[in-house]
C-alpha cells in the first residue's frame, strides 16, 4: 500500500543528478573542494526545481565522514542518516509552519551546543518567506556571526519577501526554472529505469506540460502510469491531460476568420462531450492565434511548436490575415483566459468568447481606407473572408422595433438635391464618401459620433471639416469656441471617445483631429449651405433671428 | 462497487480506481473541477474505501470501519473546510470552541447524510494556519492501525497563505501511510509550491441529465427537477438546495430576469423595488443571482445568433416566449458584452463593493450594451 511517488523516489543523492542546475552545483562544489564553505546560504527558484534537494546535497556533502567532498559518498553513516531525515546535527525546519519570533529564539539557545557527531550542525529552514518580520530580525544577529560550526540553508521560492538583512548575509544562489528538453531527458531516464514504456513524443507532451518544474513533471509521470499501465503513448497523454487536438482548434480558428456563428456551439458542444475543460482549450487557442502570428514571418514560422505539416497550414492560412485582426483576437482571447479561471460557469464564458470573436468586425487598414476614400483602389481589401458584415441576428426583428438609431440615416432628404445622392446605407460605404459629403452631413454625423452626449456635440458642430489626413477628418474651429472646449474635444478624441461612434458611423475606423483656423466664422457654414436644421429654420424665418454662434 | 457514491466523473474514477488496485496511491491528491461536481464525495469515499477491512472490491458497509465513515467521524478521517476566526480558541492554534465544535459535527453529520449538500461552516472564508497546525500534530502521532489516514482539505483554494506555506512540508512528505486529498475549482487557484506537490485529478462539471436524474430519485416531480436542474447548471450541491427551497429558486429565477428588464425598461418604481429584493439577499445569494442573469443574457445571446434551431441549447427553456420577446424587441443588443458586465459585478461584489451600487451600475451598463447608448 505504501507507494513512494517518483519525486521522492528519485530526489537526486549526488550533485551530478540534479538536473539543469549546473551554476550552483559547480560553485557549491568548487567551494567544497577548495574548503571555502560559507556560514549562510539562501536558495531561490521556483517550486520543484531542486532547492531542497541541493540543501540536503550540501548538508550531506559537509558532514560526509570523508568531506567536506565535492560529491556526497552516500555510504556513511552521516548521509544515511541525512537521507532518512533522522540526523541530529541537519536540522531541517519547515519556515512556514514554524514562522514566529518564539520559535527562532528556540532555535538561538539551540545554536551554541556542538554538533553530536558531525562537523557541522546545519539548519535547512525552507520556506524561509514565511518567518514573520520579528523573526527575521531575531535572526540577524545570529546569521551574520553564527558560531563556528553552524551553517544555515534558507530555501524559499519568494525572494522578494526575504529582507535586505537577511540577503545581504548570505551567499546567494538562484535555481532557474528547467527546460522542456531537459525535464523530457530525466522522465526518459526515470521511466527507462522503473521500467515504464513510454515514447519520446509523450514524454515531450508532459515535459512542456510540467512548464519548467521537475516534479510537476514526475507527478505527470506518474499519473500517466497510472493511467496507461502497459506503456504511455502521446495519444493516451493526450486523453489523459485533455490535451486539445489541433484539429478543433483550426475548426476553431476557421470560425472566427469565416464568422460563422452557429459553428461555435457545436464546436463547444464537442469540447464538452470529449471532456477537454473549456480553460484548457481557450490557453491552447491563444498558442494556436500565437502561431498564426509566427506563421506570417519566415523567420518566426520556424518557433511554431508543431510537426512540420501543421505548421504549413498555419502559414497557408496566416497568408491570409491581417496583423491587426490576429492581434485583437489574442487581446479578447487572454482576457477570457484571465477571466475564465475565476468564472462560476466556465463553458458559458466559452460560448460567449467564441461569440465575440465569430462576431468581430474585420479591421481595414488606414492606407488602404485613405486609398479607398481617394476611390483609388475599389477592391475589397484581404482578410477576413466575407468582408461583408452578416446578419447579425439570426431572428429577424420587427419592424415595430426600429427605434433604435440607425447609424447615418440622412433625415434630410429634401435638402439641396445639388449633392451627389447619399446613400442611406447602414455605414456610409467607402466609395460614396469624400470631404463634400462630410461637409454636408457634418451635423448628422456628429448626432450620431457623439451618441448624445449633447455638449460635446454642440461644440464639434462649431467646427467644419476641412481636410482628410491619414485616416484622420480633420476639424478645425473658429474663434466661437474657447481653447479649452478645444483641449477637452481633443482629450476626448485622443482617449478614444469617439472612436465607437465613428465606427458605427463609417463602419471602418477613422478618427478625428482638431486644430484652430483663425480666419474661420462657423456662421458662414450654416449661412452658405442650407443644412441648418429645418427647425432651426422655421424658427428664425418666423421670428426674424439670427444664429449667434 | 468503489467510489458508489460518486455520480458520473468516469475519468476521474478510473484514476482513482487504478490508483488504488495497483496500489500507485500517491500521498498528495488534488481533485479540482466546477463545484458542485463531487470532489470531496470522491475524497471522502476514497477515504472509505481505503480503510474498509474488506479488500479491494470497494468498501463492504458492514464493518466497523465502514459504520464509522457513516457519521463521518472515523479516527482516520479528518476534514479540513474554511472556518471563521470565531470558530477557534485562538487562530494560531488548533483548538475548537465549543460553539464551533458543535457546529462542525452538524455540518459533519448533514455531509455524511447527503454528501452533494454543500458543507459550509457559515461565515467560514479562509482556512486557518490553526487548522493546519492541528493537522500537522494529528499526523506526527502514530496511526492507531496499520490503515491510511486521509486528511481532506476541502477548498484548498481558501487556504490562507501562510495556513498553504505551512502544509508544504507534510505534502511534500507525510509519515507513511497519510494521504492528503485538496479540492478546489480550478488548479490556478492554489499556491503553485501545493499544485506541485500534488497529483490533480480533474472533475468534470455534472451533466443536466444527471443533475435531474439524480433529483427526481430524491423525491423531485420530474418537472421540478428537470427545471432545477437548468436553473443550477451542473452544481448538485446548489440543485439539492434549490429543490429543498423551491421557492427559493423560483424567486431568484425571477429576481434573475427581472435584473434584465428592469434595466432595460428604466421605471424607477419597479427598479426600486428589484433594489429593495436585492438588497435584502446576501452576498453568496446575490452571486447566485447574478450567475443565473448572466445564463439568461447567454441564451438571449444563443437565440440571437442561432434562431429557432437554437431552442435545444437553451437553458431557460420554461421562459422561452419571454426570451423571444426580449432577443425581437433588442435586435442590435450584444448579448456577449451584456454578460461580460454580469461577470464584472460579480467579481466586484466578491470585492466587497457595495451591492446596491453593483447593481445600479450592471444596470446602466446593460442598457448600453443592449441599445448602444447612455441610458438617461
Amino acid at each position: 500500500m505504501s507507494f513512494l511517488v517518483t519525486a521522492r523516489k528519485w530526489r537526486p543523492q549526488t550533485f551530478e543528478q540534479v538536473v539543469g542546475q549546473e551554476g550552483a552545483a559547480r560553485t557549491l562544489q568548487n567551494a567544497l573542494r577548495a574548503g571555502r564553505i560559507a556560514h549562510a546560504f539562501i536558495f531561490a527558484g521556483p517550486r520543484g526545481v531542486g532547492k531542497t534537494t541541493t540543501a540536503r546535497l550540501l548538508a550531506k556533502a559537509i558532514n560526509c565522514i570523508k568531506g567536506p567532498t565535492p560529491e556526497p559518498c552516500n555510504q556513511c553513516v552521516s548521509c544515511q542518516e541525512i537521507a532518512e531525515g533522522r540526523s541530529l546535527d541537519v536540522l531541517e525546519i519547515d519556515g512556514a509552519s514554524n514562522r514566529g519570533v518564539g520559535e527562532i529564539r528556540n532555535l538561538r539557545e539551540n545554536i551554541r551546543f556542538n554538533p553530536v557527531g558531525s562537523r557541522k550542525r546545519i539548519y535547512i529552514i525552507d520556506e524561509v518567506h514565511m518567518l514573520t518580520i520579528e523573526a527575521f530580525n531575531a535572526l540577524l544577529k545570529t546569521l551574520e556571526e553564527p558560531p563556528e560550526h553552524a551553517i544555515f540553508i534558507f530555501a524559499t521560492t519568494e525572494m522578494n519577501r526575504v529582507p535586505a538583512t537577511i540577503l545581504s548575509r548570505c551567499q546567494r544562489f538562484d535555481f532557474r526554472r528547467l527546460t522542456a528538453p531537459e525535464i523530457a531527458g530525466q522522465l526518459r531516464h526515470i521511466a527507462d529505469h522503473e521500467g515504464l514504456k513510454a515514447d519520446d513524443e509523450a514524454l515531450g507532451l508532459l515535459a512542456r506540460r510540467a512548464d519548467g518544474a521537475m516534479r510537476d513533471g514526475q507527478s505527470l509521470l506518474d499519473q500517466m502510469a497510472t493511467f496507461a499501465p502497459e506503456g504511455i503513448t502521446a495519444e493516451q497523454v493526450r486523453t489523459a491531460l485533455g490535451i486539445v487536438p489541433e484539429d478543433l482548434y483550426f475548426r476553431a480558428s476557421d470560425l472566427v476568420f469565416g464568422r460563422d456563428m452557429a459553428v461555435v456551439f457545436e464546436i463547444v458542444d464537442e469540447i464538452d462531450t470529449r471532456g477537454h475543460s473549456p480553460r484548457e482549450f481557450l490557453r491552447g487557442l491563444c498558442d494556436h492565434f500565437i502561431n498564426f502570428l509566427k506563421a506570417r514571418d519566415a523567420k518566426s514560422a520556424a518557433f511554431i511548436e508543431a510537426p512540420l505539416d501543421v505548421a504549413k497550414r498555419y502559414q497557408e492560412v496566416a497568408r491570409k490575415l491581417e496583423l491587426n485582426d490576429l492581434l485583437r483576437v489574442l487581446a479578447i482571447l487572454q482576457e477570457a483566459f484571465t477571466d475564465i479561471r475565476r468564472h462560476p460557469n466556465p463553458r458559458l464564458k466559452l460560448e460567449l468568447t467564441l461569440l465575440r470573436l465569430a462576431s468581430l468586425e474585420h479591421t481595414e487598414q488606414i492606407e488602404e481606407l485613405l486609398a479607398n476614400l481617394r476611390g483609388e483602389n475599389p477592391q475589397p481589401s484581404r482578410g477576413f473572408q466575407g468582408n461583408q458584415t452578416p446578419p447579425r441576428s439570426g431572428i429577424k426583428p420587427k419592424p415595430a422595433a426600429e427605434s433604435t438609431p440607425k447609424p447615418l440615416e440622412p433625415e434630410s432628404k429634401t435638402t439641396a438635391a445639388t449633392a451627389p445622392t447619399p446613400r442611406p446605407a447602414v455605414a456610409i460605404s467607402t466609395a460614396t464618401w469624400d470631404l463634400d459629403y462630410i461637409r454636408q452631413y457634418w451635423h448628422q454625423i456628429v448626432d450620431q459620433v457623439c451618441e448624445g452626449r449633447g455638449v460635446l456635440a454642440c461644440q464639434l458642430k462649431l467646427g467644419r471639416p476641412e481636410r482628410l489626413e491619414e485616416g484622420f477628418i480633420v476639424t478645425s474651429f473658429g474663434s466661437d469656441l474657447h481653447d479649452l472646449q478645444l483641449e477637452r474635444l481633443q482629450k476626448v478624441a485622443v482617449s478614444g471617445g469617439f472612436d465607437q461612434g465613428l465606427q458605427t458611423a463609417f463602419g471602418s475606423p477613422v478618427r478625428l483631429r482638431f486644430e484652430r483656423h483663425a480666419a474661420f466664422s462657423p456662421q458662414e457654414t450654416t449661412a452658405s449651405t442650407q443644412e441648418a436644421d429645418p427647425l432651426d429654420q422655421e424658427v428664425m424665418r418666423r421670428l426674424g433671428a439670427r444664429p449667434i454662434g | 462497487m468503489p467510489l458508489e457514491r460518486l455520480i458520473d466523473q468516469s475519468r476521474a474514477r478510473i484514476l482513482i480506481e487504478r490508483m488504488v488496485q495497483d496500489s500507485r496511491l500517491p500521498h498528495a491528491l488534488l481533485f479540482w473541477g466546477p463545484a458542485g461536481s463531487g470532489k470531496s464525495v470522491a475524497a471522502i469515499e476514497l477515504a472509505r474505501w481505503l480503510n474498509c477491512r474488506e479488500g479491494l472490491a470497494g468498501p463492504c458497509g458492514q464493518c466497523n470501519s465502514c459504520i464509522q465513515f457513516k457519521s463521518l467521524e472515523h479516527p482516520h478521517f479528518s476534514y479540513i473546510l474554511p472556518l471563521p476566526g470565531k470558530a477557534l480558541v485562538n487562530s494560531e492554534e488548533g483548538e475548537l470552541t465549543e460553539a464551533g465544535a458543535s457546529e462542525l459535527s452538524n455540518i459533519f453529520a448533514r455531509k455524511a447524510e447527503e454528501p452533494y449538500g454543500s458543507a459550509v461552516y457559515p461565515g467560514g472564508q479562509y482556512i486557518l494556519i490553526g487548522q493546519i497546525r492541528a493537522l500537522l500534530q494529528w499526523a506526527s502521532k502514530r496511526s492507531f492501525e496499520d490503515l491510511p489516514r486521509v486528511a481532506l482539505i476541502d477548498r484548498a483554494d481558501r487556504l490562507r497563505e501562510e495556513a498553504g506555506n505551512a502544509l508544504l512540508k507534510l505534502l511534500e512528505e507525510p509519515p507513511p501511510n497519510f494521504i492528503l486529498v485538496l479540492t478546489a475549482q480550478s488548479q490556478e487557484d492554489i499556491l503553485p509550491t501545493l499544485r506541485s506537490r500534488c497529483q490533480a485529478v480533474e472533475f468534470d462539471r455534472l451533466r443536466t441529465e444527471s443533475v435531474e436524474r439524480f433529483l427526481t430519485r430524491h423525491g423531485q416531480q420530474e418537472t421540478d427537477a428537470r427545471r432545477l436542474s437548468r436553473l443550477c447548471g451542473g452544481d448538485l450541491s446548489r440543485g439539492l438546495n434549490f429543490a429543498s427551497q423551491p421557492q427559493v429558486a423560483d424567486e431568484f429565477h425571477e429576481l434573475a430576469i427581472n435584473i434584465v428588464r428592469h434595466s432595460l425598461g428604466r421605471n424607477p418604481i419597479e427598479f426600486d423595488a428589484l433594489l429593495e429584493q436585492w438588497n435584502h439577499l446576501g452576498l453568496a445569494d446575490q452571486l447566485i443571482v447574478l450567475e443565473i442573469t448572466a445564463t439568461w443574457l447567454r441564451d438571449a445571446a444563443v437565440l440571437q445568433a442561432l434562431g429557432p434551431q437554437a431552442v435545444k441549447r437553451l437553458m431557460h427553456l420554461d421562459r422561452l416566449e419571454l426570451l423571444e420577446k426580449f432577443v425581437v424587441n433588442c435586435p442590435e443588443a450584444d448579448f456577449a458584452a451584456a454578460v461580460a458586465k454580469v461577470d464584472e459585478a460579480c467579481q466586484h461584489l466578491e470585492g466587497n463593493a457595495l451591492a446596491p451600487l453593483t447593481l445600479l451600475v450592471l444596470s446602466r451598463e446593460l442598457y448600453r450594451a443592449v441599445y448602444h447608448r447612455k441610458p438617461v
